[in-house]
């Protein structure tokens, strides 16, 4: 069975663990703000700022794309 | 697929107006595991993004008052709205692998989305929002003559429409102001909630 789906109806059967599992997941993509600045300001040194503002946008693109596709698949497997 | 077509419309809406720098386009995929673990959990897009606006209003809560303290920049609703339309794009992708079934609720039954819990929240945040606003106790943007109050929601009033902050980026874009925020904000939720009275969302895997 794939995993995303048996994830999903875990988190669903699991409320309590699963909202603290999303707190955690939400604190520790907030309180590091500095430290992943610090880490982008890094690769900006070595790449230049205009290179890594391309790699950003190509990088947002790429996951629009796969994320399309997945639900394309998805859809088109539940209408087959 | 129709609303995923509007969520990438808006995040290139967002993309253009919002955005200083290409780098905050992180925010997008940020969210999304919160808005896949959100709907999951509370079987409700709308409700789901009304969680995403606070989690993402308290990051922006933690850079504007603790980061940022004292420094002349807006309580980032530009930040949140990204990570809205983030979450909006998790929640869809979560529904796919969920099962989903066409609702046709009464008039009685379309209320039920104003009980749940996320939207109560967001709400009275909304509201005890206005009520500090009405009282005087807080200000949309700091005006330091006047020392009567809590706090400001902006420490920062842009030249503006349009314009250019070369610290944050390339990007000529424009900073939501303490009403356009929310309001936009609600309005999304909003829009996302004509799922929830359209569609049935249960944890069955597919």
């Amino acid at each position: 069975m794939p995993t995303l789906p048996r994830l999903l109806a875990a988190i669903h059967s699991h409320p309590r663990w699963s909202w603290a599992g999303l707190i955690a997941y939400a604190a520790a993509v907030t309180f590091p703000h500095e430290n992943v600045q610090w880490l982008v300001n890094e690769i900006a040194i070595r790449i230049t700022h205009r290179r890594l503002y391309q790699v950003s946008a190509a990088i947002t693109m790429m996951e629009a794309a796969w994320l399309t596709w997945i639900l394309i698949r998805r859809l088109r497997g539940q209408t087959a | 697929m129709a609303f995923w077509i509007v969520t990438l419309a808006l995040i290139g809406c967002a993309w253009r107006v919002f955005t200083a720098n290409n780098v905050e386009l992180v925010h997008y995929p940020q969210y999304i595991p919160e808005g896949m673990a959100l709907v999951a959990l509370t079987l409700s897009p709308a409700e789901s993004l009304a969680w995403i606006a606070l989690f993402g209003g308290l990051d922006e809560c933690f850079q504007y008052w603790v980061l940022a303290r004292g420094k002349p920049v807006p309580f980032d609703f530009n930040d949140v709205y990204m990570d809205l339309l983030g979450g909006a794009a998790g929640v869809l992708v979560a529904m796919a692998f969920l099962r989903c079934d066409s609702r046709d609720d009464g008039p009685r039954d379309a209320w039920r989305i104003w009980k749940r819990p996320g939207i109560i929240m967001i709400l009275a945040v909304t509201a005890v929002g206005i009520l500090l606003w009405s009282l005087g106790l807080m200000q949309l943007f700091e005006d330091k003559s006047n020392p009567h109050h809590w706090f400001a929601l902006s420490r920062f009033t842009s030249p503006a429409f349009w314009f250019q902050v070369p610290l944050n980026g390339p990007n000529k874009y424009h900073t939501l102001s303490p009403v356009e925020g929310p309001i936009l904000i609600l309005a999304t939720i909003g829009l996302y909630a004509w799922i929830d009275r359209r569609v049935r969302i249960s944890a069955e895997r597919r």
